[in-house]
């Protein structure tokens, strides 16, 4: 509730406690009642309004959908410009046409907004689009925790599933790669120590011959994030996507890279993930998306199995003897 | 608004300009031909449907003249059996709809009136949703532009009533306004679609439910997880056949009447003139409990 008005006392006013010690202004002697005003309007308003912003998620914002059960968190994991947000984005697109896992159907998102805000520059031809792009950078921020996606899903069995994706700036992870204790490592180690999963992004073009790329600069950088994820994930899965899959690599480098990735993480599977397809057929572009989403999302709905052990001796016993209704 | 306990009520939503008033107008006119089962009962707003109806008469399209004068067009509906319900259209300026998206929040009558309605009848007009191309299911045939170093604000994307996005997010607005779990498929209220203005469509599936699920598979997906099979029904809607304009009449609607035409498309696929089947058959539904 909004209260506004005026004290009438000399040498008092509103923006300093009460010179006569009242705790409660509105109820100080001094207080002009006729200039009290209480803006009710904005109080039905703020009860009326939904609880979710549409926009990503934060951390204080999980709260909205960790009530009914602990939502699952995938985490996307690369340097800048590895194709974090275009994947989230390519997902989006597609969950928008069809099913992205057989078993699970869209039930709502929080943050449909969010989503929208990423794929907005990849429609075309709008109005303020005649051509589309790639999303625009994750800004780097001083966050602790990432930006999050959400989707929830309704399974077969009619179980709700809350799932989480993380759309954090890659500055994160290469400092994290650097030195994890750092301040700036900060909002990357909260997104690994709270993810259930992993998709970690292998960026083919940096190690490509493009003469723009210092490709034994991000050779090293995939190498000592490989590591230093490797060392925090526990027994936690890993898919690596090898995106824009369509840019030439050398073998040398290809196998180079794969070697360490297959020691650090050798159970991690592989996808390779484009935008752009060689043939121009849709499948390119749209299967390793399904593969990897219900790779990293784990579509094994777990059901608690509770089987309590009752003694049958007590037959006699009506509240015992029940089985329930099956 | 005072209400009988027994009395069910029908809440119309939908986007502007997806055809609630033209609709309303010609069941107006078909009640009032007491062609079907169902009657008028008596009503304070009776004038602003028969504007309405004149216009189409005139074979003029239907304004929002009285927007100032009326802030509902309800309609008071009796069955067969004697079973009084209301048609509610709260929105007939058209502004509160908007105002939900923008503002994440719905009014206190319209709060009222959504959690006390036993159907949502959900207008939605195909032919005028937004379906862009995109760089995931169109390999991309334009030169691709330079990505920007962070998101432009100036040009921040909103959701909109047009596409099946907005669409998803209005109904989870209207459903969390109306207290209604999510954590099991809701049986209430029951949700009637219609897809309207039939006769733009250029479709080879007559099927109203396949329709759907062809032009907006996000919307459908939405509906099916968060209701129960048996709450929904899928209708197609062409409440006059043809686009009327607001200036030149159209000699058709002046000689044979605004009754000669439309038509409901059936969840099945079949076509009739009775527009009074669209409510009837959500009554049905809402009877199904």
């Amino acid at each position: 509730m909004v209260v506004t008005g005026k004290c009438s006392k000399e040498g008092c006013d509103e923006t300093i406690d009460c010179v006569e010690g009242c705790p409660e202004r509105s109820e100080c002697e001094f207080w002009d009642s006729d200039d009290l005003k209480v803006d009710n309007s904005a109080v039905l308003d703020e009860l009326n309004r939904v609880p979710w912003h549409g926009g990503s998620l934060v951390e204080h914002d999980i709260n909205l959908i960790s009530t009914h059960r602990r939502p699952y968190l995938v985490a996307l994991i690369g340097p800048h410009d590895a194709g974090k947000t275009t994947y989230l984005a390519a997902l989006h697109l597609l969950c928008c046409r069809q099913k992205l896992n057989q078993d699970l159907n869209f039930a709502g998102s929080l943050t449909l907004l969010g989503w929208e805000r990423i794929v907005a520059s990849m429609k075309y031809p709008t109005p303020g689009n005649p051509s589309p792009s790639y999303p625009p950078h994750t800004s780097h921020s001083a966050e602790r925790t990432p930006g999050m996606l959400h989707y929830s899903f309704r399974t077969d069995c009619g179980n709700k599933r809350d799932l989480l994706f993380t759309d954090a700036p890659g500055e994160w992870f290469s400092n994290w790669a650097n030195d994890p204790t750092n301040p700036k490592s900060e909002g990357a180690a909260w997104t690994v120590k709270h993810a259930d999963s992993f998709l970690f992004f292998v960026d083919r073009d940096s190690l490509s011959n493009n003469p723009k790329n210092e490709k034994g600069v991000a050779r090293n950088q995939i190498e000592s994030l490989a590591a230093r994820l490797a060392e925090h994930r526990g027994s936690r899965s890993v898919g690596v996507i090898w995106s824009k899959s369509d840019i030439e690599i050398s073998e040398t480098i290809k196998t180079s890279v794969w070697a360490t990735l297959k020691n650090e993480m050798p159970d991690a599977q592989h996808f390779h993930t484009t935008i752009t397809p060689k043939n121009g057929v849709v499948d390119e572009i749209t299967n390793p998306l399904i593969e990897s989403f219900s790779f990293a999302i784990d579509p094994i709905d777990k059901q608690i199995a509770f089987s309590p052990d009752i003694p049958t001796i007590a037959c006699d016993d009506r509240f015992l003897s029940y089985r329930g209704d099956c | 608004m005072a209400k009988n306990a027994t009395q069910q009520s029908i809440t119309m939503v939908g986007g502007p300009n997806t055809g609630k008033s033209h609709f309303t107008f010609q069941l107006y006119g078909r009640l009032r031909a007491k062609m079907s089962d169902l009657k008028l009962r008596e009503m304070p707003n009776e004038d602003l449907f028969r504007e309405g109806l004149d216009r189409l008469n005139k074979g003029l399209a239907a304004d929002h003249t009285n927007i100032d004068k009326y802030d509902n067009a309800d309609l008071r509906i009796v069955d067969g059996n004697g079973t009084s319900f209301d048609l509610l259209w709260p929105d007939y300026g058209g502004e509160q709809i908007l105002r939900i998206l923008e503002t994440r929040s719905v009014d206190l009558d319209w709060k009222e009136r959504l959690a006390e309605t036993d159907g949502l009848l959900l207008f939605i007009r195909l032919a005028e949703s937004i379906d862009y191309k995109n760089m995931i299911e169109h390999p991309i045939d334009v030169k691709l532009k330079e990505r920007k170093e962070k998101g432009d604000t100036d040009t921040d994307s909103v959701l909109d009533l047009h596409s099946q996005v907005g669409l998803v997010e209005m109904l989870q607005i209207l459903l969390w306004t109306a207290n209604r779990n999510s954590a099991c498929r809701i049986s209430s209220p029951k949700l009637g679609v219609v897809l309207t203005c039939w006769d733009e469509l250029d479709s080879q599936s007559n099927n109203p439910a396949t329709l759907l699920r062809e032009r907006m598979p996000f919307l459908y997906q939405y509906i099916f997880s968060v209701w129960s099979q048996e709450s929904v029904i899928i209708q197609g809607l062409s409440s006059l056949e043809q686009t009327l304009d607001e200036a030149n009449q159209n000699e058709d609607f002046r000689e044979k009447g605004p009754g000669a035409f439309g038509y409901v498309v059936s969840p099945t696929g079949k076509h009739s003139p009775d527009l009074t089947l669209l409510v009837s058959r959500m009554l049905k539904l809402l009877d199904g409990d």
